[in-house]
């Protein structure tokens, strides 16, 4: 092992005053990862009054407007401030870690991300103090209810908080490709890159392809609002439909934003846990540039049913994109194939997010299709079938990761028992929830209604998932406390307990400041498996 | 450098064949626009890759090297530590929200941004002497 390089800078400060000037990417990963729990909680709180006012029928809890300010900020909670911006988060952390670099390509510009992300999501939620409420406009305010139909402040806040934490994901998406070009180890040619950098890579581009449309929609909704403009106002002049098109052009690739790393994350995990290399390197990566490219061209699946898009064009490339999906899942199970499978708690998460995400993909097929997104439009069936890509997906991936990097990050590992049960209230209770919601978009519930009539099975279908939103509940209160007691009483982790095979496992856990006092040669993606399996090794 | 130019050019000729095909098909004008945008943003990007894969190749994009090969090397300079960044994003959220709640707030807004950057500045200036 050798030595790569030696920094001229001073020492990290301690406590909260380092906190707030930090630039290393360590340190940001954790306050993006931390901020983004506590949004998952205050997201997590508002789905259980959702479903704590549907258990019922007939008998709301809320009044129309606060129902639609709940859904609202939960949609978007979930989708910028914690599923994309966690994915971030731990890519800060873990990419210039596994390709050997000292620390993000540009430290300040990310500490920039963080703070805006931060204050975005925060402003975003401080809606909810305003005398009017909150956006109540659902996560893709549409104009133009977003417009005139949203006169209050609370729409406003919801705007420039978005623009902020938008700003912010372009610049992270920005540092991430710069380190990734610029900073591999001496030896880490591309096609040795973990999976997970690819990952990053390629949602970084969808970023930079995808972001600047929605920067710029929000800021036309502002001026509409603000401003007097028009652009979405067909009365003079403007279009309605306009803003479907470039909201959406954001908002499909959006969805793979949420969901690319999180494969990345399971590609990472699947095989340590399998003591196997990844099935197919190099096919993994071309399927997901497949789905990145593919995922361009399909945003107006969402507007089948305005009639103003060409469907067959947008029918034919969301089925398109099942292709590379489904060759990923050969990927996956190829690397279990015949492996020495270890079900600790990453991998009981892994293989829970390939079982969820599996029937995401499969409902999502059948959406791609115009006769039944016609029939499901606007149901729980497409509720049910976003939820178990995004929740059932990524969420899981993304609990698999923080069991999973939590003592590189920590140096202690997280308690094995607690996290067992996790994954049982989790899966059980996410199933519960998810599942029979596509029952009850097929008998005709519609989405985003404050209460039902009590048609047979709706009440009982209703409860259950209830039932399975408290469950949940109960594994995420599981989770915090195996964060406290592995906190409390931490158990040494070392560098490498996983017996891990990329380069985040050949440094101390946590690891020094620059990350790397040595760094081992790098012959494959698998340098510190190479190094420990010499034999093996190419 | 050549993997990642290649990915962006493979990128673009894609956003353009589609972009195209989708115009035909479609004659819808926002649509067409946006992946036409996205065919020359990703071509600008593999033709700057191209352009600076011509300068001496990085000792990662060299399959043989090992790291002790590039013992030593400037691999550059990075800070520790900034006010400036949390200063800034302060700035941009005070003056954005003044946009909903008074100009007086912009102009606030604006002074932060404006503090930040020359810290900024002299901050990366006094990492860059160091």
């Amino acid at each position: 092992m050798s030595t790569v390089a030696s920094h001229p800078v001073p020492r990290s400060r301690v406590g909260l005053l380092g906190w707030l000037t930090t630039t290393n990417h360590k340190h940001i990963g954790i306050l993006y990862m931390t901020t983004t729990l506590g949004f998952f909680a205050l997201a997590g709180v508002l789905s259980l009054l959702i479903r704590a006012d549907l258990t019922a029928p007939n008998h709301p809890l809320v009044s129309r407007q606060v129902y639609a300010e709940l859904f609202t900020l939960h949609g978007t909670a979930m989708i910028f401030l914690v599923i994309a911006p966690f994915g971030l988060g731990m890519a800060n952390y873990v990419v210039p870690l596994q390709i050997g670099a000292p620390d993000m390509a540009y430290p300040r510009l990310n500490a920039l991300s963080y703070w805006l992300f931060l204050l975005g999501g925060l402003i975003v939620m401080s809606g909810l103090l305003t005398r009017d409420g909150a956006a109540g406009a659902g996560w893709f305010a549409y104009a133009p209810l977003s417009t005139t139909g949203s006169p209050g402040s609370g729409m406003d806040l919801w705007i420039v908080g978005l623009l902020m934490a938008s700003a912010s994901t372009i610049m992270t998406a920005i540092n991430l490709i710069a380190t990734i070009v610029l900073y591999r180890a001496p030896g880490m040619i591309m096609w040795r890159i973990p999976i997970f950098c690819w990952d990053m890579v390629v949602t970084s581009l969808i970023i930079l392809m995808a972001f600047p449309p929605l920067a710029a929609t929000l800021a036309l909704l502002l001026i509409d609002r603000r401003l007097g403009g028009h652009a979405f106002d067909p009365t003079n002049g403007g279009s309605a439909v306009v803003y479907q098109h470039l909201f959406w052009f954001f908002g499909h690739p959006e969805v793979y934003v949420m969901v690319l790393p999180y494969f990345g994350m399971i590609t990472e995990i699947i095989p340590v846990f399998s003591r196997k290399p990844v099935f197919g390197y190099t096919g993994f990566v071309l399927t997901t540039l497949a789905i990145a490219g593919l995922s361009m061209a399909v945003w107006a699946h969402h507007m089948f049913t305005t009639g103003a898009v060409l469907n067959p064009f947008f029918a034919a490339t969301s089925l398109l994109i099942a292709v590379p999906t489904g060759v990923k899942y050969v990927n996956w199970i190829g690397t279990m194939w015949r492996g020495a499978i270890t079900l600790s708690t990453p991998m009981l998460f892994a293989v829970g997010f390939l079982l969820n995400f599996l029937i995401g993909g499969v409902t999502g097929v059948m959406l791609a299709s115009p006769p039944i997104d016609y029939s499901v439009e606007d149901t729980y069936f497409l509720v049910g079938h976003f939820h178990y890509v995004l929740g059932g997906g990524s969420l899981f991936a993304a609990i698999a990761a923080v069991y999973y990097w939590f003592p590189k990050i920590t140096g202690a590992t997280l308690r094995e028992s607690w996290g067992r049960l996790h994954f049982w209230l989790t899966f059980v209770g996410f199933n519960t929830t998810f599942w029979p919601m596509h029952l009850l978009g097929l008998w005709g519930m519609q989405r985003r209604v404050v209460t039902y009539p009590d048609l047979p099975g709706w009440h009982a279908l209703n409860l259950i998932a209830s039932v399975g939103a408290a469950l949940m509940g109960v594994g995420v209160l599981v989770f915090l406390w195996n964060l406290f007691v592995s906190l409390r009483h931490p158990r040494a982790a070392g560098p490498d307990p996983w017996d891990g095979f990329t380069l985040e496992w050949a440094t101390s856990s946590p690891p020094p400041e620059f990350n790397f006092e040595t760094i081992p040669p790098i012959r494959s993606e698998r340098p510190v498996f190479d190094l420990k399996h010499p034999r093996e090794a190419p | 450098m050549i993997t990642t130019g290649r990915v962006l050019l493979g990128s673009a000729m894609f956003a353009l064949v589609v972009g195209s095909l989708y115009w035909f098909l479609s004659y819808e004008s926002a649509g067409s626009l946006m992946l036409l945008t996205m065919t020359a943003g990703l071509g600008i990007g593999a033709g700057y890759l191209s352009l600076a894969r011509r300068r001496a190749p990085m000792p990662a994009d060299q399959k043989d090297v090992r790291p002790s090969d590039a013992r030593g090397e400037d691999v550059g300079v990075f800070a520790s530590h900034s006010a400036w960044p949390a200063v800034l994003a302060l700035g941009c959220a005070v003056g954005l929200t003044g946009l909903i709640y008074g100009w007086w707030l912009v102009v606030v807004g604006a002074g932060g941004v404006t503090l930040a950057l020359i810290g900024l500045f002299r901050d990366d200036r006094a990492t860059r002497s160091r």
